[in-house]
């Protein structure tokens, strides 16, 4: 059986661009997490039964399954470790703006058990950036923050308030402090 | 319960863009190899499973829905599965337990993905900027897997050029790059550090298609049928504190659970030949390791020592695997019906010599979902 055809015709591609919006309402946790973020703090939501702080909170402990509130409200430094990265290649899909390779790191801030997710590295070259290397936030002047990104399905990103983190110059944290929180 | 029994297996040719068929048409192809092999016809199946990834890879929402016909679904059970790149494997289940159940006595279950339709890296980055596709979101735990195991790095490029040969044994296989070396894997550009373009997995058209049916199906069959020994599912969340995303605690229990079923004390002797999802290098040695098979930094060990080649003592995907075809949808159902062929007897120019007890594995999502099974040549 002839399963692939040699003849090659053209086909008709008509461009049809369609721009969807969507506008998401925040959970009040997310809202509460969004406004400090605007004003400079960096709070999580500490699970009373097990003790882990997560950042940004989602209003329970997915592992002990109890809620969590206000009252369970942490702040965290703004400084933390660099559990695991890669950097990535743009394959230059529909939308996509970055044209250079750019990083991608996960970040467990000090006082937190969650790791942050698809953070970028700044002040250092790509190769140098390391598993267990401490860094702090940069971040946007007060004017500049946006809560772009930040989402009820939340992959734990800081939106557009901490552009990137840079390193601190202390040394490497020892692979124990981080192996349990890669992402 | 009733035994299940593989009686018909087809495949489309791979490629990057099929574009002298439709989806309903690439589908139908599968379909009808599968029904040929089993010697039947659309009249005779009780009910059809279908799976692919997420609807945003093709950009056709509810496929399903068009298909029915094109299946031969109309006036039948018709059911969609999804667990993200590990629904061809689901999919292959959730056909199996219809039959395992006794609620049918001949099932078609189907899984494809047309990616040329679509851009995966499109759908997964949600039509937004800053997508870092499957590879960037596994690569973190790829450089996590080295980290901790001290593997070399050459181990990646290993694994790369073995699959790539071994798909030129597969007529059915998309890559052949059959002049791989080493050396062009590590030259080959940089996509998600540490994995190399060559590491990664190709874009494919085509689907697979299985017909199973019950004992008495297994018994009549026109051709040596594969036995469905041992089905699992897990799934985890994608991330929590604690979460160990390069062995992931699912996958770990999905094994320990088929082996339990199948009696399987010492999976690395107790199997001949495994088909694991492993659409980048790394993720070889991370399944040997997070499926039990290999202990604690011994998985890349097995790699260089050749253990993973055809000719091994433990072959990992002698058809070439994810690696050199991956029409995402189909790859879990690929593995499943590899597996199936390999204890058949009927995997051609890259059988096994002996293989009588096969490993099916699929993992799909942030690696949080697990579809394991065990075909064998004689029911037990």
């Amino acid at each position: 059986m002839t399963t692939t055809s040699g003849d090659k015709k053209e086909n008709l591609v008509m461009e049809h661009l369609v721009s969807l919006t969507y506008h998401e309402k925040l959970t009040p946790t997310l809202n509460r997490f969004v406004d400090e973020l605007l004003a400079g703090r960096i709070v999580g939501h500490r699970c009373p039964s097990c003790s882990r702080v997560y950042v940004p909170p989602k209003g329970y402990c997915p592992l002990c399954v109890v809620a969590t509130g206000p009252e369970n409200e942490v702040q965290c430094r703004d400084r933390g470790i660099v559990t695991g990265f890669t950097i990535i290649t743009p394959v230059a899909y529909y939308g996509q703006k970055e044209t250079e390779p750019f990083v991608y790191a996960s970040v467990l801030l000090d006082d937190a058990d969650s790791p942050l997710g698809g953070q970028d590295i700044v002040g250092i070259p790509h190769e140098q950036i390391r598993m267990g290397m401490r860094v702090r936030a940069v971040w946007k002047p007060e004017g500049e923050r946006t809560v772009e990104g930040i989402s009820n399905r939340g992959w734990g990103g800081l939106g557009s308030v901490v552009e990137a983190f840079e390193p601190t110059g202390e040394p490497d944290a020892a692979p124990e402090e981080y192996m349990e929180h890669i992402f | 319960m009733e035994r299940c029994a593989v009686v018909g297996i087809g495949q489309t040719h791979f490629k990057k863009t099929r574009d002298d068929v439709t989806i309903a048409g690439l589908i139908r192809e599968a379909v009808d190899r599968a029904l040929e092999d089993a010697e039947c016809t659309i009249a005779d199946i009780d009910a059809v499973v279908i799976g692919k990834a997420p609807d945003a890879f093709e950009g056709i929402i509810q496929p399903e829905l068009f298909l029915a016909d094109a299946l031969g679904a109309a006036g039948k059970p018709l059911l969609r599965v999804h667990t993200a790149g590990s629904v061809g494997g689901s999919t292959f289940v959730v056909g199996a337990h219809h039959i395992i159940t006794g609620i049918h006595e001949r099932v078609l279950a189907v899984a494809w993905e047309k990616q040329s339709e679509g851009n995966a890296q499109w759908g997964l980055a949600g039509g937004r900027s800053g997508g870092i596709g499957a590879g960037g979101a596994f690569a973190p735990w790829m450089r996590a897997y080295i980290h901790q195991s001290g593997a070399p790095e050459y181990i990646g490029w290993q694994v790369a050029v073995k699959d790539r040969l071994n798909a030129v044994k597969n007529p059915y296989a998309h890559l052949k790059i059959a002049d791989i070396t080493i050396e062009k894997v590590k030259e080959s550009p940089m996509l998600w550090d540490p994995i190399r373009f060559l590491e990664s997995c190709p874009s494919s058209d085509g689907a697979c298609a299985v017909v199973l049916t019950n004992e008495a199906g297994g018994r009549r069959a026109p051709r040596p049928p594969a036995w469905v020994e041992a089905l699992s599912v897990r799934s985890e969340l994608a991330q929590f504190p604690g979460r160990n995303p390069v062995k992931p605690q699912a996958g770990v229990d999905c094994a320990h659970d088929l082996y339990r079923q199948a009696g399987i004390t010492d999976p690395r002797s107790q199997i001949d030949v495994a088909e694991l999802y492993v659409p980048f290098s790394w993720y070889e040695p991370m399944w040997l390791e997070g499926h039990d098979i290999a202990g604690p930094g011994e998985g890349w060990k097995m790699v260089d020592s050749g253990e993973t080649e055809i000719t091994g003592s433990f072959p990992v995907n002698p058809s070439g695997g994810v690696l050199s075809t991956n029409a995402i949808g189909a790859s879990g159902m690929v593995r499943f019906a590899e597996a199936a062929l390999q204890v058949r007897g009927q995997a051609g120019e890259h059988q096994v010599d002996g293989a009588r007890t096969a490993l099916a594995q699929a993992y799909g999502g942030a690696a949080q979902y697990f579809a394991l099974g065990i075909l064998r040549a004689e029911p037990t």
